[in-house]
């Protein structure tokens, strides 16, 4: 499947039928939580289940099972906690790339959480866990988990950024303990893209971000896609981007950090996407003090 | 479920370098990180000790007085420190880059014993915790310096400084006040399956059996239940 996915897959030069996305303003609310947690054959009557909520999220907990849905992304989690990152201390979780690949496409289908036309493989990430004590020549490692997430794809474009995936946990049992899902809902077309600039003018929108620091940025790559933020952002369109991955540093620097700069890829575009940079407060000038107990 | 204990908090973060000696490259998003654990844990009802940013977050605060520093009235005299800032990790040693000089412009974990006094959570959230997951390496960093300290949390390799990760110190604070175990849900937290950050928790033992507990089930109602001696580390990380 992702093989012959990635084929398809369109290129920043072809811009032919690329779209800018409004997004749907997130479901929220006790009902909503409770309806997708029938979705997942979880009671979701609220009279076996725990309804509460946080800062950013509701809460529905029943059972060993925790439903997280976020306010700002509509975003939402099922965990296991029984199973989930749970170790037997024995187990080597020994399952082919195939395997649980064909494992997490047979949750998402029996649970209906995306159509699998709109999504594609994108890797598989292990759960080790390792011990060695102080005197050892060698210590030793297993694999207690597996989550394979799967990209989202709209009109043929990859859909890029922390969000638009869906993740699907797999424990020792090599039963599902777990599903993340994040994919805003699309409310409608927005607009057509009229035209796309060149990832070398974005590369030039990135570098000119961090020139006010007089430092070595080093451009390690570029990708093209749609841009999908993380958990906790709210997010009003969804829109074509060039991705710039650099080095804070360069080759040479004794420490280095990565950062990712995203620019709005479309001549028509929603606005720019990496926040602009804000002065910060600074803090007043600490004293040769003790702290307080 | 809840947490019973009142936990100690200090954090360090370095978002801007003096253009001397010191000089790396600025950061942006250090603070937010930090300051987001710090006043997390403080509204979830624990004690917040200390917030050094930029200038005011010192190598001594970490470099034990056996070497010059004054770690026992700072990073060691909390339960829990977050740093945030440029990390490296070379021949097995982990230094931690500070804005200016107080003594030096990084710490180095061989100068470190961490717990010795009262320390038993740190995370460094900048690069390179470890290089790789060799366990020769993992045990040839983090053996000397885990001197009481329950648990290392950190990086392997490279992470991202980005202002979609600016929350990771609010809701990993969240999830352990929450009651989530504490490897578990920095695993969990800071990785990151856009741009594999990836992350690790190491976690200390006098047996074989209490470095797994700790890394299979610690929260932080395990304030005192003390690692009386390092002989065996447990890790769990996502890659």
């Amino acid at each position: 499947m992702a093989k012959k996915t990635i084929k398809k897959i369109k290129t920043a030069a072809a811009s032919a039928n690329i779209n800018i996305y409004r997004l749907a303003v997130p479901d929220l609310g006790e009902r909503n939580v409770l309806q997708l947690a029938k979705k997942f054959s979880l009671d979701g009557t609220g009279k076996t289940g725990v309804m509460f909520q946080k800062k950013n999220e509701f809460v529905y907990s029943q059972g060993g099972y925790v439903l997280t849905l976020c306010r700002h992304s509509g975003a939402y989690r099922l965990l296991n906690k029984l199973s989930w990152q749970a170790d037997d201390r024995k187990t080597n979780l020994d399952l082919k790339e195939g395997d649980a690949i064909r494992i997490a496409e047979k949750y998402i289908r029996k649970y209906g959480i995306v159509s699998l036309k709109e999504c594609r493989f994108l890797k598989i990430v292990r759960l080790l866990v390792g011990e060695r004590a102080i005197e050892a020549k060698e210590g030793t490692e297993r694999v207690i988990g597996m989550e394979v997430a799967f990209q989202r794809i709209i009109d043929n474009v990859p859909v890029d950024g922390p969000g638009g995936k869906v993740i699907i946990s797999i424990g020792q049992d090599t039963q599902v303990n777990g599903c993340t899902v994040l994919w805003r809902k699309i409310q409608k077309k927005e607009r057509v893209v009229s035209g796309l600039r060149s990832n070398q003018s974005a590369i030039e929108e990135a570098l000119k971000y961090w020139e006010a620091d007089k430092q070595a940025v080093t451009v390690r790559s570029t990708r093209f896609g749609y841009f999908e933020e993380g958990w906790n952002r709210p997010q009003k369109f969804l829109q074509p981007a060039h991705i710039v991955f650099v080095l804070l540093g360069s080759a040479n620097s004794r420490f280095v950090r990565k950062s990712v700069y995203v620019a709005a890829a479309a001549l028509n575009n929603a606005g720019r996407i990496t926040p602009l940079r804000t002065k910060k407060k600074r803090q007043s000038g600490r004293k040769e003090t003790k702290p307080a107990e | 479920m809840s947490i019973h204990v009142n936990v100690r908090v200090g954090v360090e973060w370095v978002n801007k370098f003096h253009d001397d000696s010191c000089k790396q490259n600025n950061l942006e998003y250090c603070d937010d990180q930090a300051v987001g654990f710090y006043n997390t844990m403080g509204s979830r009802g624990h004690t917040k000790v200390f917030n050094w940013g930029d200038d005011n977050a010192w190598e001594t605060d970490f470099t034990h007085p056996n070497f010059g520093g004054d770690s026992l009235n700072w990073t060691d005299d909390v339960h829990f420190v977050f740093f945030v800032s440029h990390g490296g990790n070379n021949s097995n040693i982990l230094s931690l880059s500070f804005a200016k000089k107080h003594n030096s412009c990084s710490s180095r974990s061989d100068k470190w014993r961490l717990g010795s006094k009262k320390l038993k959570w740190l995370v460094s959230a900048g690069c390179e915790t470890v290089l790789n997951t060799d366990s020769a390496h993992i045990a040839a960093v983090w053996f000397g310096p885990m001197k009481g300290l329950h648990m290392m949390l950190g990086y392997i390799g490279s992470s991202h400084d980005s202002w979609w990760t600016d929350d990771l110190g609010e809701d990993f604070a969240n999830d352990i006040c929450d009651g989530d175990t504490i490897a578990g849900s920095w695993v969990d937290c800071a990785y990151s399956f856009w741009v594999d950050d990836d992350s690790i928790a190491i976690a200390a033992g006098e047996t074989r059996d209490d470095a797994i507990n700790r890394r299979d089930h610690e929260t932080l109602d395990w304030r005192d239940l003390d690692v009386r001696a390092t002989n065996w580390l447990a890790w769990k990380y996502k890659r």
